[in-house]
């Protein structure tokens, strides 16, 4: 299994439930401290909305790559680019502990 | 329609609460605010005024006039009077100094163009200042460091940082930022932190940049190198938690930023990457086997 990690961002190669939820795509975190995001972007020509479908169930973000998945990178405006390498992920957000419990990581 | 006037009503909304708050400024308003945790319309002001500057694109309904206004050379070289009537306004109040235009029902709410102090950092610009507010404006100072928005005193007076308002900071960015200007030594010295644990991580890192300013041609060509990561797993004499355990934190080096990120650890974690694979919901193992490329 091939995950790839982008700062707080982890997308683990999953199979997508066949009743999750299509959602629009949109970046897959955003910093709210920074304006930056972490988003799905493309170096064709065709659009990335045309490329990739984002699901959601069960309170889980999921990614599928229509095409080619080397097709798609995953960027930021500080981090490093990844090349997606396999169809189906599902975002998996950093966590931390905290004085109460364990927490999402925030940046 | 109704979308629209929703938001319109929400940003009345903060925009009013900004206005009950002007008096709330620097330094220790902010770190009053910090410590007594309720400072409502400080923390309203500075939504309102990170709205401005961090909104989702700037869009007509945003109510920017930079962009509004020159609809005024358009409809002056369509001749279109109709246009022309409300967009002449608009230009004159730009060029007289006006950033942010908003009104409701009753109230035209006015904001003149914001002192900005920016760096260039990998090809793109970030707000930074490191004597005084990065972001100056009618709303509300903001203060930034190396483009993280962060309480006025973690600029000004990185002397007030304590250990607690680490501990309490939410936002890993701004306890990154807290951490860097408290400096690692007076950090570790303070909560008499000591590394139980170092380990490292080769993986393969993407050599390519990405900022805004990357032609979008050549955002997804990634080139990979090896690379390893240093983790190191802390634990504090100092600070207990609730249950009288010491605390403990994992400190990561990033990799693709070069920045050092400080996460608060478990108390039954005894090694580096059974923290951070915890952190992703992994054992240590998997983390390392699975994660095949990193920034």
């Amino acid at each position: 299994m091939k995950c790839i990690r982008q700062g707080d961002v982890l997308l683990m190669p999953t199979t997508i439930p066949t009743d999750a939820k299509r959602i629009a795509v949109r970046p897959i975190a955003l910093g709210e401290k920074t304006g930056h995001h972490h988003s799905l972007m493309t170096c064709t020509e065709t659009p990335v909305e045309e490329l990739v479908e984002m699901y959601e169930k069960d309170g889980k973000t999921y990614v599928r790559a229509l095409g080619d998945p080397t097709d798609v990178a995953l960027v930021h405006q500080q981090h490093k680019a990844h090349k997606l390498t396999e169809k189906e992920y599902v975002y998996v957000p950093q966590v931390e502990n905290s004085d109460w419990g364990t927490r999402k990581v925030i940046d | 329609m109704d979308a629209m006037d929703a938001r319109a009503a929400m940003d009345a909304r903060d925009a009013m609460a900004a206005r009950a708050g002007r008096a709330a400024m620097a330094a220790m308003a902010a770190r009053a605010a910090m410590d007594a945790m309720d400072a409502r319309d400080a923390r309203a002001l500075q939504r309102f005024a990170q709205w401005c500057i961090q909104g989702r694109g700037w869009y007509w309904y945003r109510w920017e006039i930079s962009w509004l206004a020159t609809t005024a050379f358009g409809a002056d070289q369509l001749k279109n009077s109709t246009v022309a009537a409300w967009s002449n306004p608009l230009l004159d109040a730009y060029l007289a100094g006006c950033w942010i235009l908003y009104w409701t029902d009753d109230t035209l709410y006015w904001l003149a163009k914001p002192t900005v102090h920016i760096e260039q950092s990998d090809g793109q610009r970030r707000l930074h200042n490191e004597s005084y507010a990065a972001l100056e404006s009618d709303g509300k100072n903001l203060y930034f460091w190396h483009g993280v928005l962060v309480p006025a005193f973690v600029v000004v007076r990185p002397d007030w940082i304590t250990i607690d308002h680490i501990r309490k900071e939410d936002n890993a960015e701004v306890r990154r930022v807290m951490i860097e200007r408290m400096g690692w030594d007076r950090f570790c010295a303070e909560a008499k932190l000591k590394v139980i644990h170092t380990d490292t991580l080769t993986a393969r890192f993407p050599t390519l940049p990405v900022s805004e300013t990357v032609h979008a041609d050549m955002r997804a060509v990634t080139s990979y190198r090896e690379g390893t990561e240093v983790a190191e797993l802390l634990e504090s004499e100092e600070f207990k938690d609730f249950d009288g355990l010491p605390l403990k934190f994992v400190r990561i080096t990033d990799p693709s930023t070069g920045e050092k990120y400080t996460l608060r650890a478990w108390p039954n974690n005894t090694r580096a990457y059974e923290t951070i694979g915890q952190t992703f919901g992994m054992s240590e193992k998997d983390y390392k086997q699975q994660v095949y490329t990193h920034s």
